[in-house]
């Protein structure tokens, strides 16, 4: 996993639970001295671990606390990467360019990044449907990312997960309600 | 505490701005890379474009060569037609008194009477060897004219799916035949060990020995015109040595002057007479040879002429 994505976790918890809860988690899960920087790669397990510990300190479970960093996660990439959200006018038009623009965007920027597969039409004019495919199943991240689009573009959605690899299918299926 | 928090954000500024600088830079080089990667492409297809100039311009100079080679079998297959157009008239004067004599046209002593007479004007056995003999020839000169044109297409039209696995042999043979009249005053001697497959570009290949060949004709050439008892020799030999196919092919002409044995391969360089030569012939060969991952020398041999030495990755 990059390290922009530990980076992200690192600020989240600091903002919320303070230096010291992220020093411990670090002392509990990582080698010692580890230092995060966004271009590079770090075990998917050290993110598992660090994740799965901040669930237990914010007394959420693991689905929870993801969604709830994919919403912290995706204001924390539009803060860094303003110019790359601001081609964007919607948050439709966001969602349908994810596998397209940004993930060949981030692609540019780091060396293998190992992107999810994501698959996004327009159901109707207040529906899209998403799926999300990836080995590390982070679907409950992307839905949180998803949320998190939302509150930047000030749109209220609600999204139905139809489909779980978590629950042995072979994708995860989003039907995302917008407006 | 506070003091620690302060420290902590200031490295973490400091992380941010050095990120945000190092993507800035990675874009760039991006950019730069993807401009890059359109000039490589680019320069292939002009490669490309090169090969194929080259190629049209060493028809031009087999095109002599080529057209005599079809006239020869055209003139005797036009001598033949000219003659099945009298056996023709012939064999219609038979036909028809047979027809005559069947539908009860002619009479029983009338028919052989005409029939005789005919015989005594065309001898029926030689007219039926010689039919025999003259379809045999027009397809001798048929099949003579027809692998010609299918060298030359062979040689000239890019093929779509280019790299093929072949055998050494093929292009020797094929360059060869594409020069047989630019060889037919010269010794040529080809030693080729069986099973050396190569892979690549067949058309190509043949391109570079027949630019090869071309030259070794062209220093033979020069060397007779400066004595006329000389004996013209090109010797073909391809081996495998290592995992590599070696191809040598080695002349008795004029041979190189020190100065242009390092500059044969560059482009444009020709030691021809003004208006001669594109001065491209080595430069396509080595193009085309380093394209393969092979390589490709020159040197003079002790006694006469040069040796010029392709070396190719061996196809298992």
């Amino acid at each position: 996993m990059k390290g922009v994505i530990f980076r992200c976790l690192e600020e989240l918890v600091i903002e919320t639970k303070g230096m010291d809860l992220w020093e411990q988690l670090l002392e509990q899960h990582c080698p010692t001295d580890r230092v995060y920087i966004s271009a590079q790669s770090y075990p998917d397990e050290e993110l598992v671990a660090l994740a799965t510990s901040v669930s237990k300190a914010l007394n959420l479970n693991m689905p929870e606390t993801l969604k709830a960093f994919g919403t912290y996660l995706f204001s924390f990439l539009a803060k860094k990467h303003t110019s790359i959200v601001k081609e964007f006018h919607s948050f439709e038009q966001l969602i349908l360019s994810i596998d397209k623009v940004i993930h060949s965007e981030v692609q540019k920027l780091y060396d293998e990044p190992n992107l999810p597969m994501i698959d996004a039409t327009v159901v109707d004019s207040e529906t899209i449907k998403l799926i999300y495919n990836s080995p590390r199943q982070l679907c409950f991240c992307a839905e949180g990312l998803i949320y998190g689009c939302a509150q930047h573009f000030n749109e209220s959605v609600d999204i139905q997960q139809t489909t779980c690899s978590h629950h042995g299918d072979s994708m995860c299926t989003f039907i995302i309600k917008h407006g | 505490m506070q003091n620690y928090y302060k420290a902590y954000m200031r490295e973490k500024q400091a992380r941010d701005e050095l990120e945000e600088l190092l993507e800035e830079k990675t874009s760039k080089l991006y950019a730069l890379n993807v401009e890059l990667e359109k000039k490589i492409e680019l320069l292939e297809r002009q490669q490309v474009a090169v090969v194929q100039s080259e190629k049209m311009a060493t028809l031009g100079t087999l095109s002599a060569g080529v057209a005599h080679e079809i006239n020869n079998p055209l003139a005797y297959l036009t001598c033949n037609i000219d003659t099945l157009a009298v056996y023709s008239k012939d064999i219609n004067e038979f036909l028809s008194l047979t027809s005559n004599y069947i539908d009860e046209k002619v009479s029983r002593d009338e028919f052989f009477e005409r029939f005789h007479k005919l015989q005594q004007a065309t001898d029926i056995a030689e007219l039926i060897e010689d039919l025999s003999d003259i379809s045999e020839d027009c397809k001798e000169g048929c099949d003579r004219i027809s692998l010609i044109v299918k060298n030359l297409l062979d040689f000239a039209k890019p093929k779509a799916d280019s790299s093929i696995e072949f055998e050494a042999s093929e292009i020797i043979t094929h360059a060869t035949q594409l020069l047989e009249n630019k060889l037919k005053l010269l010794q040529l001697d080809i030693d080729c060990e069986k099973n050396l497959l190569l892979k690549g570009s067949k058309p190509n290949l043949t391109q570079v020995l027949i630019n090869t060949l071309v030259n070794a004709a062209q220093s033979c050439a020069e060397a007779r015109n400066a004595d006329s008892s000389f004996r013209g020799h090109i010797q073909i030999s391809a081996f495998k040595s290592d995992k590599m196919v070696v191809i040598k092919i080695k002349d008795n002409g004029t041979g190189l002057e020190e100065a242009d044995a390092n500059r044969v391969f560059d482009p444009f360089y020709t030691t021809k007479p003004l208006g001669e030569g594109t001065g491209m012939g080595l430069a396509v060969v080595y193009g085309i040879i380093s394209n393969h991952l092979g390589t490709v020398s020159i040197s003079n041999n002790p006694d006469s002429g040069v040796t010029l030495s392709l070396e190719l990755p061996l196809a298992f």
